[in-house]
């Protein structure tokens, strides 16, 4: 019982900052370095998480993705999938505010790359694909690592968003955070003292261990 | 052999240029602004041109009219940039190496290719480094290896050696004669320091807002430049504005509310014409001989300022104006030490050196 809301959120963490890891990636690299229509429009989509309530992301995703919707009915009936209260719709919960976080850190890690080393790169004969591996990505390490490491910690503390999609159903969606809730909720003060001085244990942890990575110079 | 004929249009300035350039140094020369750089990018590709047309050894790059903009990467072009660009995450070798990886080459084929161009540009022993372990010179000779390395046939230098203090520039320019030696491609050189024109140029285009004004040898823009800008920029330095008076058969003789000129006569002059003349720094004579002043190009002057520039030391000369300087006049340091500053001095104006621009 202690530990299956520990177990879930790092599963769901883990998934989520996956995906975010990558899907971010590739967004903050189209904002920071190409030039289509609605560029702006696409920025601030993304954004919105960050400042939208969670409880009004997490009934726009109930609304999208629940079972009468076009693209809930699409997947329960081609996958055999349903995202609303399962911890795959926690992930989904996850990724959504999560995701500004990532691509505004490799956004602008992106944008800090003297855009001159990809030209020599062009005129050296080089594909975009092989610039965006071979430049771009290795010299934006440091904005995706702290992507990465925040995704990871706005995934574990994710509360509002996760209640409204995923609900809250001990050992199956109950995340951490929700756990803590319900505890508080319920009197058990033991469980919430536990859990609470574990996941700011985990935050400040994983905090010192990013300043410490940062601090590497690698070349 | 490369032949431009370009027009990019920007918010408030245009770029409108034609050249060729043979298997030769062209140098652009110009103030900053001027749009040496635009051409450069114009060429490889990084802007793409409005109008015209780019064809370097048969190959279109750009072609306006039959809608040809070959992609940068399929261009072939060394480019090297000011700021060095090198990449910072990967070693000397590997910086240079990695025009030709991915290509086929194995291993031994690459190492030697690199190994050669270390040995090129000087920079044996420098292979594992990275790029901020090096001097800003060793970076640029990092930066021309890494160009070269894909056998360009075209090498673009936007201001390389312009970080760089005078002593690693001058090694530098030789670095590039020899190479240019060893390539034979056609080179464009974007620089706003006189040296470089002087040791790197066999042409010069001389830019100024967007166009050239003169290109030619490096003799036509230094000694007989068409344009006030142009004397201007190749630091002519004593330009003057005149009428002419006279005309005789071989001498023509010029006057402005301050002093008179005899030059040799030019054909096409007519009286009343106004025009400019033009008379290098180092051409004007020191006269020692003061019964020889009521003579033709003959003038007294106070020196005002003396600029030592090493060799040579600056004289500016005022002969009309009692505050400022009238001539400038560059003579051997040597000589320049007897000579104090208020001190009145005599100097010839040659006539077969002054520079005609009619206007």
């Amino acid at each position: 019982m202690y530990w299956s809301p520990i177990y879930l959120s790092l599963k769901v963490a883990f998934y989520s900052t996956m995906i975010t890891a990558i899907i971010g990636t590739l967004l903050g690299w189209m904002l920071a370095r190409s030039d289509f229509v609605g560029k702006n429009i696409l920025s601030a989509i993304i954004t919105l998480p960050m400042v939208l309530p969670p409880t009004v992301l997490g009934y726009y995703l109930l609304l999208s993705v629940g079972k009468h919707s076009l693209i809930g009915r699409f997947l329960q009936e081609t996958f055999n999938i349903s995202l609303v209260f399962t911890w795959q719709g926690a992930v989904l919960a996850s990724i959504i505010v999560s995701l500004p976080l990532m691509v505004r850190a490799v956004q602008s890690s992106i944008e800090n790359i003297d855009q001159n080393l990809e030209n020599v790169a062009r005129t050296l004969g080089k594909s975009e694909l092989i610039i965006f591996f071979k430049i771009t990505l290795p010299l934006s390490w440091k904005g995706i690592v702290v992507g990465v490491v925040l995704s990871f910690a706005r995934a574990i503390g994710e509360f509002g968003a996760t209640l409204m999609v995923a609900g809250n159903i001990p050992g199956k969606t109950q995340t951490l955070s929700i756990a803590i809730y319900d505890a508080v909720q319920g009197g058990n003060y033991q469980l919430a003292n536990f859990l609470v001085i574990l996941i700011s244990g985990i935050s400040i942890f994983s905090l010192v261990l990013l300043n410490q990575f940062l601090d590497l110079k690698k070349w | 052999m490369l032949k431009v004929d370009l027009e990019k249009k920007f918010d408030n300035f245009e770029v409108k240029v034609k050249f060729i350039v043979e298997n030769e140094i062209l140098v652009l020369f110009g103030p900053s602004g001027s749009g040496k750089s635009t051409t450069l990018k114009l060429i490889a590709g990084l802007k793409e041109p409005d109008q015209g047309l780019v064809i370097n050894q048969g190959v279109e790059f750009f072609n306006q009219s039959s809608k040809v903009n070959l992609p940068i990467n399929q261009r072939n072009i060394g480019y090297v940039f000011q700021d060095y660009s090198l990449f910072p995450h990967m070693t000397v070798f590997k910086n240079i190496a990695f025009g030709i990886e991915g290509q086929g080459l194995d291993k031994s084929q690459i190492k030697k290719k690199v190994e050669d161009l270390l040995i090129k540009l000087r920079l044996e022993g420098l292979a594992d480094k990275y790029p901020s372990q090096l001097s800003g010179g060793q970076q640029q000779r990092v930066a021309i290896a890494r160009a070269l390395i894909i056998e360009p046939e075209l090498l673009l230098l936007d201001e390389p050696f312009s970080a760089l203090d005078t002593l690693v520039r001058e090694k530098l320019r030789q670095d590039l004669l020899r190479i240019h030696a060893d390539f034979e491609i056609p080179v464009i050189y974007v620089t706003h320091n006189i040296t470089d024109v002087f040791e790197l140029a066999d042409r010069v285009a001389v830019y100024n807002q967007g166009k050239i004004e003169q290109i030619g040898s490096k003799e036509d823009v230094f000694y007989r430049p068409q344009t006030r800008n142009v004397a201007r920029f190749v630091e002519g330095k004593n330009i003057f504005d005149l009428e002419v008076d006279q005309i005789s058969a071989e001498k023509a003789r010029l006057k402005n509310d301050k002093f008179k000129l005899l030059i040799e006569s030019k054909q096409d002059l007519k009286e009343g014409q106004q025009v400019i003349t033009v008379i290098r720094p180092e051409f004007i004579e020191m006269i020692k001989d003061k019964s020889k002043l009521k003579e033709d190009n003959m003038f007294s002057g106070i020196i005002k300022k003396k600029l030592s520039k090493g060799a040579i030391t600056r004289l500016f000369v005022s002969s009309f104006s009692q505050q400022k300087f009238d001539f400038i006049i560059d003579i051997s340091t040597v000589f320049a030490s007897e000579l104090k500053k208020d001190s009145e001095i005599l100097f010839k104006l040659p006539q077969n050196k002054i520079h005609l621009i009619f206007k």
